[in-house]
């Protein structure tokens, strides 16, 4: 594990059982890393275990195997101390800006709420540090005194992204900070957020379905498929060379803003749907909707194998396609 | 006349406790006979309520399409319909595919029988054969199995699964025109290909005309014949495919495009509109545009600029088409050209 190593997962599972002998397996045994300063993209289709990955890397939920280190220690064997110093260092921006800030609170008393667990700041500086957390965001002060409900969706993820800021955290997960925004305000919120990421130098873990946002922001992508990791690498690679026929598929399902281009045409079809998770059975997890798909895959599980300068792929049938 | 539909001044006004709504100002378009229209633009333009509209959608809530208002389908006038005859138009004229799956299907009802429901309602004929026919419809719309599907209740599909039940249902009395609001922005990439395959397969098939709704100018792109620009309630530019993406003249169409991030310009800032659409509670004077508009000029602060013909299909309402304007080259978008 080198120095600038912030979070590293490893072979996390997180299962949820649904009644007798059956198991929901949200996550299935990934791995990955990131470094400071970096943001590592985490895409799929619904379903596929990413926002299950986002919760299980803060703590929220306490996964089924696998270890999180971050900084090098495990957190589920964090002292309550170190609890506290975690729990400040990493914060989360949620999905939808309607339901993430407390209606009843007003946006000061929201951005505060951080600040008064984990600083002794005297009233007159938590004003101040108000002030420049709605500053660095783009809103002008008078929001402080205003209520959510006031607030359009993009001022309000704003909110969440200042309310993450005001503890001073080294890696935020955003668990799709855009989805519920117009592609306008996306602009202006993907901005912001690269923005205050150049100023304070944190990491992002960015988990979005959006591929084309994902490929603007992110320095490293994962790949998920079913609670698996199919793919990771550098962005530009996975973009130009993606190996994974999932990968292939997924991104060749994009349509693309060129009306010269047939799309229908050059994409790849995919037959099907993603299957359940529910008791998913050993072996490859995409062989169900795979067109290369062999006996081995639907027996043994493929596992992640460095392809080249850090690419790594799960894929029985790699070398041959 | 070989147009299908005809809107002319669509005024689409909602009563509300802080005030008149106008969410609709004064929108004029047609559809021709099979042609995709599609309509672009920011949640709250207007789009989704011009496309309610053409159904005389809003009679029992608090909209109300003001009386000016004129809408010609197949030479029926539309405006004129009285209750009964309006009942009969909505099920047999227009099919109509929301956004959501989930909540435009009925979950009491199993799917043949939702799907079958129009057939007993507009063709009078009995459930049995109802769904006999709803059957057929499903294998249409390429679901596995179909005889054991129509059984099934919503709840036990798929997202994908009910998007091409609600597609089923909306073609059932094969409709002269599919209104699709949003029909795939609930459904993931790999689904929403599947799904526009589908209905792009039904078109050429059946020759309904659609109209599009969407903000998605990837899909668009791909699917319409024709675009339309929806601003705050009114149209701000309309042409071909080829006109809105390669030689568009609205500075609204111009950010829209710029603002799809480039492949390969990452980690750059995107281009952003600043600040947002305007109110439609207040009256508009000038362009809607003009706050954000970054080649705004006094007079479009004052007055509304009228529709400049740009050729056959293509029209912009933009000041920056009068001869006394400045002439401003098109700008570049986010990948180096509007792509």
């Amino acid at each position: 594990m080198s120095e600038t190593t912030l979070l590293q997962v490893e072979e996390l599972k997180q299962y949820f059982p649904i009644g007798k002998n059956r198991v929901v397996k949200a996550v299935d045994g990934i791995s990955f890393s990131i470094r400071r300063g970096e943001t590592f993209g985490l895409v799929g289709e619904s379903g596929c275990g990413k926002s299950t990955t986002g919760r299980s890397v803060l703590g929220i939920t306490k996964p089924t195997s696998g270890r999180i280190l971050y900084d090098g220690e495990d957190i589920a064997s964090f002292t309550k101390a170190q609890r506290m110093k975690f729990k400040k260092s990493a914060q989360m921006i949620f999905q939808d800006p309607y339901a993430c800030l407390d209606p009843r609170m007003t946006i000061s008393s929201i951005i505060k709420e951080g600040m008064e667990v984990h600083f002794r700041y005297s009233k007159k500086e938590a004003d101040d540090r108000v002030r420049d957390l709605l500053d660095k965001v783009g809103l002008t002060e008078d929001y402080a005194s205003r209520f959510p409900h006031e607030l359009s969706g993009g001022q309000r993820q704003r909110i969440g992204i200042a309310r993450a800021l005001a503890v001073e955290p080294e890696f935020i997960v955003c668990d799709e900070p855009i989805a519920a925004l117009d592609v306008s305000i996306q602009a202006q919120v993907v901005n912001l957020l690269m923005k205050v990421q150049e100023e304070r130098g944190h990491a992002y873990l960015f988990i979005s379905h959006d591929l084309s946002m994902v490929r603007h922001i992110s320095d490293y992508i994962g790949v998920m498929y079913l609670g698996s990791l199919v793919e990771t690498a550098v962005r530009d690679e996975i973009y130009s060379h993606p190996l994974h026929p999932y990968t292939k598929a997924l991104f060749s399902a994009i349509p693309k803003p060129d009306p010269d281009m047939n799309w229908a045409k050059t994409r790849i079809h995919l037959e099907g749907e993603v299957p359940s998770p529910i008791n998913t059975p050993e072996g490859c997890k995409f062989c169900a909707r795979c067109p290369h798909a062999t006996e081995q895959c639907r027996r043994e599980t493929p596992q992640l194998r460095d392809m080249g300068a850090g690419h790594r792929v799960a894929c029985h049938r790699i070398e041959e396609l | 006349m070989s147009r299908l539909l005809e809107v002319e001044n669509l005024r689409v006004y909602f009563n509300t406790y802080a005030g008149q709504v106008k969410a609709v100002r004064g929108v004029s378009f047609g559809v021709e006979k099979g042609e995709t229209l599609a309509m672009v633009g920011e949640s709250g333009c207007g789009k989704s309520v011009t496309a309610k509209a053409l159904m005389r959608l809003f009679e029992r809530t608090s909209g109300e399409i003001l009386p000016e208002s004129k809408i010609t389908f197949d030479g029926v006038d539309v405006m004129s319909l009285d209750k009964k005859a309006l009942h009969a138009f909505r099920g047999t004229q227009i099919g109509m595919i929301f956004q959501d799956p989930m909540t435009s299907l009925d979950p009491t009802m199993s799917v043949g029988k939702q799907v079958g429901e129009c057939l007993m309602i507009h063709e009078g004929i009995p459930m049995k054969e109802a769904v006999q026919r709803a059957v057929e419809l499903l294998r249409m719309v390429e679901i596995p199995n179909p005889e054991e599907r129509v059984k099934a209740y919503p709840h036990q599909l798929s997202g994908g699964m009910r998007q091409r039940i609600v597609i089923a249902t909306a073609l059932a009395c094969h409709p002269k025109l599919l209104i699709a609001d949003e029909p795939t922005t609930a459904l993931d990439v790999t689904i929403q290909a599947q799904v526009l395959d589908l209905l792009r397969d039904l078109k050429e098939r059946l020759g309904t005309a659609i109209i599009l709704v969407t903000h998605d100018l990837g899909i668009v792109a791909d699917f319409a014949d024709r675009i339309q620009v929806m601003y705050a309630g009114m149209i701000v530019e309309e042409g071909t495919k080829q006109e809105i993406f390669k030689e568009c003249d609205h500075p609204y169409t111009w950010a829209l495009l710029r603002s799809i991030p480039a492949e390969g310009a990452s980690k750059k800032q995107l281009y952003s509109l600043k600040g947002t659409p305007p109110d439609l509670l207040l009256d508009q004077k000038g362009c809607p545009f003009a706050s954000r508009c970054e080649y705004c000029m006094p007079v479009c602060r004052e007055y509304q600029p009228d529709f400049t013909q740009k050729s056959g299909t293509h029209r912009v309402a933009c000041w920056l088409q009068h001869e006394k304007a400045p002439r401003v080259e098109r700008p570049v978008g986010a990948g180096g050209e509007i792509r």
